[in-house]
């Protein structure tokens, strides 16, 4: 009987904290096992440039002791952890005093809005065309214009973000070059708002559905083409059914489950895959603010950039897990913890 | 695929005849032409690559050792870019370098997966909770964003450091791919017959298992290089890869750095671009062809 | 009367004979392979009466499934029917058009498939699945009659009703085929084809479903042709027994009597190479192959494997005809006599 498993959730929730304490180290040893010691040239940057800045002093005593640079090794992943515990990142070092989760936070709602949505509509379009690539009674023609959608998959992401920006902005002027939105536009929900918003995520959206198109069309026709072949795709034919019936509710529906694990892996992948889209068009989100805190040397908005990537795929991977059995009867919780 | 080589595994192990696997690699090319097509759209580019860069200098892929801004002509048969750098010595020294990022991650992103997948589908239990949730955990974790992170603070890389780096990170889905053939491999007959006639573990891994497996090796070799070359010239553009070798990444990174697109400089971005389009071409049409003959029921699909 | 299926008009009511619910005449499909075209049904007529029970036996490869499925055109894309009639209670099924043979289906001829452990869906219910079915043919309304008559079914292939609510995976191979047997009588069809319904069960489940299916056909009086290889279950089960051989029907008699006297050399050699309690260990084969349906014998398929061939045989397609009162057979042997 399918019921729900206590160990099945305390498994999944252990496998999402794994990932986090995983990346949390990573985040932690990189910077300390990269040759050269950056942390150690770091300080003594900006020991020599705090005196002619303002607040520089301040800064950088901020920065010593939060990382606890005088402290043994331990003390400091210690501190560290716990600090990434409470989501604490601490100030931004390019931009101090202002908190990390003052660059952060606006740049995740860009981000999930013009990636979120992009990802979204690949998988339905891909469900799509992979669903009717892979069903007989699509007409020739059909099929092969939605073979075309293939070729995109031969370039990557941000070339032909790349290409896009060239063509519709750069020489066409049909669409905004970079950024969000008008610059100086006020954040609110107002109607050139949105309309604003919506025409600058026009191309990076583009780029990422055209180029990726292709390869969810291709798993899901692999799909459909398995569970066409199954013995109760003859008897769901042999009881009447209409053919729409049949695609949708016995072709489609069983075919989707499985795309759904990889829509899981892959919007945590296109989020930091995006980072290059993203600055390409310059578009204020994750990625973009990842790199600009690279290029500034803001170690600590790279810390805090990495550890929301690695949070939210952890959490689409964990909410897939425990959404799967209702999805797929086949999948029980209780199946899962004896096998 | 399977049958044939379960076939020969049944024979001791005799003697390779060196025409007969050249014939069944022959059969093999012949009856995947997708493949083959991708191969040696490949190889003709690698080819290009070495043998162009035979036919130039290598100085003249540094700053400053020919004009400026020039159209492509007879001496400079891409023209050269906005450093003053010949395009063609960029390109031809550019290829091979990127081929061999791609092919080194994606035989270490292999090599590593492969070992780790054998072992935890041969062994299951604790051993393969284990592999699997490190698998698990690898794949979920967002590679380019550690990547980038890496490249940041390692702000000088050579082309090999970055190969392994980026082939570190891309073990996990050979892994996954290579433990579930081996869950269903180990099952098989063959496995017990090599067990009673007394074949240890490590014997069975690699003499019964392992061959079996070359289709889904290669997939994933195919897929790891694909997905390194994305990932490494990815790096590259942002500026972030190996830094004192012209890469085709870092061709496309000076060209929009310094407005190529804008200015109109087409022979500067575009030769770059068209390598990439061609080598992902070409990868893609071997992992299609592959993906095929890895899923058996495709096959019939495609007569439809 | 085609209770769903519009009345054709008359140029398609062709002649046939009252006691005959099923005609099959002169049905031929092909396989377009790349090496070429494969008869696997090669002109293949043979009758079924109401409430009559016909087994259908052959090798692998002998064709029987293929044509069990076009009776229902359940064929897939490299199989085509070329030609003849499938006509049930004087209708031609092979002239209807795709919405009318959708709505015979289930309706007027039903199939409990071959393989029934992955016959249904595994991601709906089964209750969901027996009512798609029945939707499939309501124009409107009738929920209430509709729910009834699947607790009807259910309940006389000896279900429980709580099945409605299980999963396929949760019930057993037994309870799976009574499923399937439940939406094969759903909607009362006047033909059953049963294609080899119980080859995934053990012998003792098997027995249980057989009789099951069995008792449902004699309730409903629907007709059914039950396809598969065991000798033994036909024997149990079937009026009548149909042989076939490499695309063709070699023989139709009744079950005593093809036991009792097989009349085609390879009835003869198939009820020889029955395991018999007495001579358990003399089990033979029949000697030879198969035939390839690519590049087929000239004249009668069998010859090539036939202890009693004739010159004849070579040149000349022998045609199935009635030698003796329900008696058919296509052999030469019987020519004239």
């Amino acid at each position: 009987m399918r019921g729900l498993d206590l160990g099945y959730f305390i498994r999944r929730i252990g496998m999402f904290l794994l990932v986090i304490f995983v990346a949390a180290s990573f985040n932690f040893m990189i910077p300390r096992l990269a040759p050269g010691n950056p942390i150690g040239a770091i300080t003594s940057r900006m020991s020599n440039a705090s005196a002619g800045i303002e607040n520089g002093q301040a800064m950088f005593e901020a920065y010593r002791e939060r990382f606890g640079l005088d402290d043994p090794l331990y003390i400091q992943y210690t501190k560290y952890m716990w600090n990434t515990l409470r989501l604490d990142f601490g100030e931004s070092l390019s931009a101090y005093p202002a908190e990390v989760w003052d660059i952060i936070g606006p740049a995740i709602g860009w981000s999930i809005s013009l990636i979120g949505v992009s990802v979204l509509i690949t998988f339905v379009l891909g469900i799509l065309i992979g669903a009717l690539l892979a069903w007989k009674g699509t007409p020739g023609i059909l099929k092969s214009l939605l073979s075309l959608t293939m070729i995109g998959g031969v370039l990557p992401y941000y070339l032909l973000a790349m290409l896009l920006l060239y063509f519709f902005a750069f020489t066409a002027h049909v669409l905004p070059m970079s950024g969000a939105v008008e610059s100086g536009m006020a954040r609110e929900l107002s109607w050139p708002f949105i309309k604003s918003a919506f025409r600058h995520a026009i191309l990076p959206a583009s780029s990422i559905i055209l180029t990726s198109l292709g390869g969810w069309a291709l798993s899901m026709r692999g799909l459909m083409v398995n569970t066409i072949g199954e013995d109760y795709m003859l008897l769901a034919e042999a009881k009447g059914l209409r053919k729409s019936r049949i695609l949708w509710r016995y072709a489609i529906r069983n075919a989707i489950p499985p795309q759904l694990m990889h829509l899981a892996i892959a919007l945590g992948h296109v989020v930091s895959g995006a980072i290059l889209v993203e600055i390409v068009f310059s578009y204020p989100g994750l990625g973009y603010q990842l790199y600009m805190s690279i290029v500034n040397s803001d170690y600590t908005v790279i810390q805090g950039i990495t550890l929301i990537l690695a949070v939210s795929v952890g959490l689409a991977v964990l909410i897939i897990d425990l959404v799967y059995p209702r999805l797929d009867p086949r999948v029980t919780y209780v199946a899962e913890s004896s096998g | 695929m399977n049958t044939a080589t379960v076939q020969n595994n049944t024979r001791p192990n005799s003697g390779v005849n060196i025409w007969k696997t050249a014939r069944v690699v022959l059969g093999f090319f012949n009856n995947n032409r997708l493949f083959t097509f991708g191969v040696l759209l490949l190889l003709a580019l690698f080819l290009f690559g070495y043998i162009g860069e035979m036919t130039t200098s290598r100085k003249m892929a540094d700053m400053g050792a020919a004009k400026l801004n020039l159209r492509p002509s007879a001496e400079n048969l891409l023209g050269t870019d906005g450093l003053g750098r010949d395009m063609f010595t960029v390109m031809v020294i550019g290829i091979p370098n990127t081929f061999k990022i791609g092919f080194l991650a994606g035989a270490v992103g292999v090599l590593i997966g492969a070992l780790m997948g054998l072992i935890a589908g041969f062994y299951k239990g604790y051993t393969d909770t284990i592999f699997s949730s490190f698998a698990d955990v690898m794949l979920v974790i967002p590679t380019l964003a550690i990547l980038i992170t890496v490249s940041a603070y390692v702000r000088v890389v050579t082309v090999e450091i970055m190969a392994v780096i980026v082939g570190l990170l891309s073990w996990p889905l050979p892994a996954r791919l290579i433990r579930s053939q081996t869950l269903s491999l180990r099952e098989r007959l063959f496995v017990d017959v090599a067990r009673l006639s007394g074949q240890n573990d490590f014997e069975i891994i690699i003499f019964q298992i392992l061959p079996n497996l070359t289709a889904y090796l290669a997939a994933s070799f195919v897929g790891a290089v694909s997905g390194g070359i994305l990932a490494s010239v990815g790096l590259e553009v942002l500026g972030l890869g190996p830094q004192n070798v012209p890469t085709i990444g870092r061709t496309l990174y000076y060209a929009f750095n310094y407005s190529a697109l804008f200015k109109g400089m087409w022979w500067w971005w575009g030769p770059p671009l068209v390598t990439l389009a061609i080598i992902f071409t070409g990868l893609f049409m071997m992992s299609v062809s592959l993906d095929k003959y890895a899923n058996p029921r495709l096959q019939g699909s495609t007569h439809n | 009367m085609l209770s769903n299926v519009k009345t054709k008009p008359v140029d398609v009511r062709t002649k046939t004979r009252a006691d005959r619910i099923l005609d099959v005449r002169n049905l031929r499909v092909s396989y377009q392979t790349g090496g070429g075209q494969v008869r696997a049904v090669n002109d293949v007529s043979f009758f079924l009466r109401p409430s009559e029970r016909l087994g259908l036996v052959g090798e692998s490869g002998s064709g029987k499934t293929t044509m069990a499925l076009s009776l229902m055109r359940l064929l897939q894309s490299p199989a085509v029917i070329e030609g003849g009639q499938v006509l049930l209670d004087g209708v031609d099924l092979l002239s209807l058009s795709e919405e009318e043979m959708r709505r015979a289906r289930l309706a007027d001829i039903a199939l409990i498939p071959q393989g029934a452990m992955n016959s249904l869906n595994p991601m709906l219910k089964v209750g969901e699945q027996l009512r798609d079915a029945v939707t499939a043919h309501m124009d409107s309304g009738g929920k209430t009659s509709r729910e009834a008559r699947i607790f009807d079914v259910l309940e006389s292939v000896e279900l429980s009703r709580n099945v409605v609510n299980a999963y396929p995976h949760e019930l057993s191979g037994g309870m799976k085929q009574r499923v399937c047997i439940a939406m094969g009588i759903l909607l009362k069809p006047k033909v059953i084809i049963a294609d080899e319904p119980t080859s995934a069960l053990d012998v003792v489940v098997q027995r249980q479903v057989m009789e099951t299916l069995g008792r449902v056909q004699s309730e409903l009086g629907a007709s059914i042709i039950l396809v598969g290889h065991d000798m033994g279950l036909m024997a149990q089960f079937v009026d009548r027994v149909g042989v076939m051989y490499g695309g063709k029907l070699v023989e139709v008699s009744p079950v005593r009597e093809i036991f009792k006297d097989p009349l085609h050399p390879y009835t003869q050699l198939l009820i020889g190479s029955l395991p018999t309690l007495e001579s358990k260990e003399n089990f033979k084969g029949i000697s030879g192959m198969t035939p390839s349906l690519l590049t087929p014998p000239t004249g009668c398929m069998f010859h090539p494997r036939c202890p009693q061939v004739l010159p004849h045989c070579q040149v000349e397609i022998p045609p199935l005809v009635e030698i003796k009162p329900d008696r058919w057979v296509a052999c030469h042997l019987y020519n004239g006599s």
